[in-house]
């Protein structure tokens, strides 16, 4: 359906974006997932044809959408990371202006707008401006903004930033909604994995404006099959412990947590016993020790060596 | 394009505060300065020891045929207390033949005081040498030049205070309102817009348009306004009148819409904006007559700036009732520079969007 083959951008010296190649198929959830500047937002600009890529091509429905982008901008919506929306109005007549930028108007565009205002659950409060709203609201309206037009797919740049628990489910449970129930197409990205994880079918992940890693949750896992992550829970910190844990050949990762350490180490039976060991040499108070399945935190430690929000 | 165009209205609607503040400044420095020239008399105390009462009054009354100065009578004792006060600067003491200063403090109206007393007492020894009257003067010298002058001078005046202010501060206006552009590139507002169906060209006319409009309304409710308040006269060629605000307006959009692209931020704009702004009023004439600017490297920056064609095209369709054929090198230039300025407005506005 949606398809960026090789897409590349330079800014001056910075290449933020390098040969990145991805596919959204009709109805799928897909995940951009890395840090901050992986260079998520400016490939999700480039996939909505806002900034010309360096090199590269971006296919909607087997045509070049670079050349020909009118057919594609009808048929996405784009929720941005920012706030996009004129706060000194009200949400109501947000919603009225970005509706008849798309051709909508008299009963048809006031019809739809009820419609999406019901979807995002703010019905009560169209007419208060938005400089009014609270930050999950303002989130809200955002992406009722993309709605409008009925998209065929939805771009969503980071559409939880910022806001509180309840406002954030809120918003999952409306883009699984979508998803699943109105078979829109989504790409997601987000630096939060267990968004990611709960939302999307496929993943990519991105680190220093490359795919790194793509597939399945459960393909991105077993990438790490030959690894297990351990956590150890301890009563106090040690370096000396620690110190003992990274010289240990096996163990690839040792992580410092509020409650202990965090160890990614080769499949091995004896582990826990040399974890054991470790702890009983340096006089370290165990508190828990536990087998994991990976997470895709985890995974794209072991694929960079750092955490997802270093 | 409309969608686009009611939107920016709606906008400006909820917050007018800047239209109209540099509305309400635009009428108060053009009241202010207008009327300071118009009526503006520099007064004169006199007191004379050497006249009779009928005398002094007669001189006096002659004294005050200048569009320059107003003569007063008073008395020595009054004149020199208020000078003693520092209340005046200098009085003149009128007599018969002759007339002396009384200084208290320098003044910049006290040689030019002597230079028109020592006129009218060279003409009054001329006129009592050759037993001849006032009205006898006429057939000999051509009085009318000097008035005539003086009085184009005034309405040449007048002319660069009401349409400098006027375009100085529509200026403001329309380019602290093209800030939102800059604003809304930054809150994603801008990038929503390019990414709906519209083309770039009906949002682009859209915008012209909505501060076109910003400008044309302030323009002309400014030139309603001093027509009322202060008498001033547009002349009655309404259709050129018309053209050359509309140029200038023009002209201002697209320099927006440059200096809006080649900023990062609504902050850098903000900053940018005066010193464009007053710069570009100070060496275009709208501050003083472009005839004071001697440098020449000055005198070419001003052949870049619209608001110098602005202010010569309107002044010549107000003072002379120029025809259109005369103005056509003001209006060729408003419309290069519009093309010029409107054209590195959007070749940088693409190139950052590439």
């Amino acid at each position: 359906m949606l398809e960026v083959q090789g897409l590349s951008k330079s800014f001056k010296d910075l290449q933020a974006v390098k040969d990145v190649s991805l596919t959204l198929k009709e109805g799928e959830s897909v995940g951009l997932l890395g840090p901050n500047g992986a260079g998520k937002s400016t490939t999700i600009q480039m996939m909505s044809t806002g900034l010309t890529p360096t090199s590269g091509q971006v296919i909607y429905n087997d045509k070049d959408a670079l050349k020909n982008p009118k057919q594609l901008r009808r048929d996405l919506g784009v929720v941005p990371q920012d706030i996009a929306l004129y706060e000194e109005l009200s949400a109501y007549e947000n919603l009225l202006f970005f509706g008849r930028l798309y051709g909508l108007k008299g009963k048809a565009l006031k019809t739809k707008i009820e419609e999406v205002l019901a979807l995002v659950g703010l019905s009560d409060r169209k007419k208060d401006r938005v400089k009014n709203y609270s930050g999950g609201m303002k989130r809200r309206i955002n992406i009722a903004a993309s709605l409008l037009h009925n998209p065929k797919v939805l771009i969503m740049d980071e559409p939880t930033v910022g806001i509180d628990p309840q406002s954030r489910s809120y918003i999952l449970d409306l883009i699984k909604q979508l998803n699943k129930e109105n078979h829109m197409t989504v790409l997601y990205t987000s630096h939060y994995m267990e968004e990611v994880e709960k939302l999307c079918d496929r993943i990519y992940i991105m680190d220093h404006g490359e795919v790194i890693a793509s597939g399945t949750k459960s393909d991105l896992q077993n990438l790490m099959q030959e690894e297990e992550t351990v956590w150890v829970e301890t009563l106090e910190k040690n370096q000396a412990f620690k110190q003992a844990l990274e010289a240990d050949q096996t163990i690839t990762q040792v992580i410092e947590s509020d409650q202990g350490y965090k160890v990614i180490a080769e499949k091995r039976e004896d582990l826990l016993g040399d974890l054991f060991d470790y702890a009983k040499v340096h006089h370290v108070k165990l508190t828990a020790l536990a087998i994991q399945t990976p997470t895709l935190e985890d995974v794209f430690l072991h694929l960079t060596g750092r955490k997802l929000r270093d | 394009m409309w969608t686009v165009f009611m939107m920016q209205w709606k906008r400006l609607l909820k917050q007018p505060f800047v239209v109209l503040t540099f509305f309400g400044l635009t009428l108060l420095f053009v009241t202010f300065l207008g009327q300071s020239q118009t009526t503006g008399k520099v007064g004169v105390q006199t007191y004379t020891d050497d006249l009779s009462n009928p005398a002094y009054t007669m001189l006096i009354d002659e004294l005050n045929d200048s569009d320059q100065f107003e003569f007063r009578q008073s008395d020595r004792t009054t004149v020199e207390e208020r000078i003693k006060n520092n209340q005046l600067s200098f009085a003149v003491e009128l007599n018969e033949a002759s007339f002396s200063f009384l200084v208290g403090q320098s003044s910049f109206s006290q040689p030019l005081v002597r230079e028109y007393l020592t006129e009218v007492y060279q003409e009054k020894r001329w006129l009592d040498a050759n037993d001849l009257t006032e009205s006898d003067l006429n057939n000999y010298i051509p009085l009318e030049t000097t008035s005539v002058d003086t009085a184009g001078d005034s309405i040449q005046y007048q002319t660069q205070v009401v349409v400098g202010m006027t375009l100085y501060f529509v200026m403001y206006t329309v380019l602290f309102q093209m800030m939102s552009i800059a604003e809304q590139k930054t809150d994603g507002t801008w990038e929503r817009m390019m990414l709906s169906p519209v083309s770039k060209m009906k949002i682009f006319s859209g915008l012209f348009l909505h501060y076109f409009l910003i400008g044309f309304i302030q323009v002309g409710l400014s030139f309603v306004i001093f027509t009322q308040w202060i008498g001033f006269s547009f002349g009655n060629h309404y259709g050129l009148l018309l053209l050359s605000i509309s140029l200038f307006l023009t002209a201002i959009v697209a320099l927006g819409l440059m200096l809006v692209s080649l900023v990062k931020t609504p902050q850098q704009l903000q900053a940018v904006i005066p010193i464009v702004a007053t710069a570009s009023a100070m060496l275009g004439g709208a501050f003083w007559p472009l005839e004071f600017v001697t440098q020449p490297v000055l005198l070419i920056f001003s052949r870049i700036i619209p608001i110098r064609y602005g202010i010569e095209t309107l002044s010549d369709v107000i003072v002379r009732g120029a025809s259109m054929s005369e103005l056509v090198s003001g209006y060729g230039f408003l419309i290069a520079l519009t093309v010029l300025f409107g054209a590195i407005g959007v070749f940088f506005l693409e190139r950052k969007q590439g």
